[in-house]
């Protein structure tokens, strides 16, 4: 079932100096139900401004968006590229704020906060505040966060960008473990390709400027995904094809 | 509570030492009682003050208007402070003239207030409210300038509306640069209230002073001051709890 199709969309900016930069242009894309969907591409091609458009951060300039369904669209989670918590409130405050925000204190979804903090390993942490965590538990807190009000849509913009390799390795496991138990369409922008191979349903490469979609490859492996997949030749078939792309494209 | 018991004795050793310098100095050099008065004899005259209803009234006199005058300037500034803050053009607009009115000296201005105020209780709580206000104003710009896009994005992304964004996000932003502006404001209040009362008026804490003054009563002077003293840091510690119950907040400054 197609939950989102987005059809030629472009996108320009005007820059300080004057010039014009064309973002993106004619991209198209259909997101199925329960697909995750990583973006790659050379930098300043425009993930970003793909999913700020998509979670109307951001306008574009011409296309369309269908959404299947606007609950889809209003209640959607974004996980920003740093974590962007609100400094004064605990780590559990930050998880809660939008059910608050959203009127949705309930028992049942109080709860499902507190499977979050288990399941993100956040529970010793509870009660910290921002500055008292490292890196790797402030983007877990900002992903229980987007989780806490259960949206069917996700959309994370290189949430594991700044994180050492065995933070982001566990953090992996964790997303895709999350994704197929929670059964979640997320779309995920990531400069680190095997991340994209390992997490991933589709992946899609994107060129450099003015950016089109420059190919969408379907990732054919296991659903049971350990870190030992990573080594075996599919897996790195898959790696060396979309390096392959990249570098074309730069 | 073990720190609030250090920090008192602390300060009665310190006035202890003070008033005995103070007496020491006056034993020694022989000073005239009309141009520094023993600690004794103000000792006296404090008592005298403190038992006449006449000192209670100019007390609460000036406490009022300060009172008063600061809790005006505090609805006006916030309110007025979140409009121009939330306006890019007006904040431009009322720049210069914030920046002017930040950096004149209020002081000079209380004789033009005292003309278009009057004698009494109006130019006073017009002083006091001029006094807080500004840097009421300014605290609220400078709370806002810091929320950063992400924030915003983050509220918008939880479809969160005006007043959620308001109580969630904004106030808690700003609420550190508002107390740090009451610190400021509420000394700048008193000394507004007492000088305006020099200038005019019979009554307050500050007419106590110049009615001394020119009588060349210096025990009454010297108690006049330091009842002033006694008001600010009553006033200022008042602040103080209020930003100590806000303190989560200062993470924002961080
Ligand atoms: N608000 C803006 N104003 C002007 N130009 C912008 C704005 N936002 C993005 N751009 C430009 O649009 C292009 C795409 O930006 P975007 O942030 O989407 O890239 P990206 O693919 O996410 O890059 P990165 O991998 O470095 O995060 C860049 O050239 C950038 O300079
Ligand atoms: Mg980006």
């Amino acid at each position: 079932m197609t939950m989102i199709e987005m059809k030629n969309i472009s996108k320009s900016f005007t820059s300080t100096n004057g010039e014009r930069i064309q973002a993106i242009k004619d991209v198209s894309l259909s997101v199925e139900k329960d697909e995750f969907i990583s973006i790659i591409g050379p930098s300043g091609c425009g993930k970003s401004t793909l999913l700020r458009i998509l979670s109307e951060l951001q306008e574009y300039d011409s296309g369309e968006i269908l959404f299947h369904d606007e609950n889809l669209k209003d209640n959607l989670g974004f996980v920003f590229q740093d974590s962007v918590l609100l400094p004064w409130k605990s780590v559990y405050e930050n998880i809660v704020m939008p059910l608050k925000i959203k009127h949705m204190e309930t028992p049942e979804t109080l709860a499902h906060v507190e499977e979050l903090l288990d399941l993100m390993n956040l529970k010793e942490f509870r009660n910290s505040l921002p500055k008292e965590l490292s890196g790797g538990m402030k983007q877990r807190t900002s992903i229980a966060r987007s989780l806490s009000y259960n949206p069917k849509l996700l959309l994370m913009d290189e949430p594991f960008g700044a994180l050492d390799a065995m933070t982001r390795d566990h953090l992996n496991l964790e997303l895709r473990r999350l994704w197929k138990q929670t059964k979640k369409t997320i779309l995920f922008v990531t400069h680190d390709i095997e991340e994209a191979v390992f997490l991933s349903t589709r992946v899609v490469v994107l060129s450099n400027r003015p950016s089109t979609i420059h190919d969408i490859v379907t990732i054919d492996l296991p659903e049971e995904r350990t870190l030992e997949l990573r080594d075996t030749p599919d897996f790195i078939n898959y790696v060396s094809r979309l390096r392959g792309m990249l570098n074309e494209q730069s | 509570m073990n720190n609030l018991k250090k920090t008192i004795t602390y300060t009665v050793i310190s006035l202890t030492v003070f008033v005995l310098v103070w007496q020491l100095y006056i034993s020694i050099f022989d000073v005239p009682a009309f141009i520094l008065p023993s600690p004794v004899t103000v000792g006296k005259e404090m008592i005298n003050q403190i038992t006449q209803v006449s000192f209670y009234k100019n007390m609460l006199y000036t406490l009022s208007e300060v009172l008063l005058g600061f809790a005006l300037s505090i609805v006006f500034g916030l309110l007025i402070g979140y409009f121009i803050g939330k306006h890019p053009h007006i904040k431009r607009l009322s720049m210069p003239l914030l920046v002017f009115f930040q950096v004149s000296p209020k002081i000079a201005l209380i004789p033009i207030f005292i003309i278009w105020f009057g004698l009494g209780y109006g130019s006073k709580l017009f002083v006091v409210f001029i006094m807080s206000f500004f840097p009421i104003i300014e605290s609220i710009l400078l709370g806002l300038g810091n929320i950063s896009k992400e924030m915003y994005e983050y509220m918008k992304i939880l479809k969160a509306n005006r007043i959620q964004i308001l109580t969630q996000l904004e106030a808690p932003c700003c609420i550190p640069y508002i107390l740090s502006s009451f610190k400021v404001g509420i000394i700048q209040a008193i000394i507004g209230a007492t000088v305006a009362e020099w200038m005019a008026g019979q009554l307050g804490i500050g007419y106590l002073q110049s009615f001394a003054s020119s009588t060349f009563n210096s025990p009454l002077l010297i108690t006049g001051i330091a009842f002033t003293i006694l008001l600010g840091i009553l006033l200022y510690g008042g602040v103080t709890l209020l930003e100590h119950h806000f303190q989560r907040y200062q993470e924002v400054k961080q």
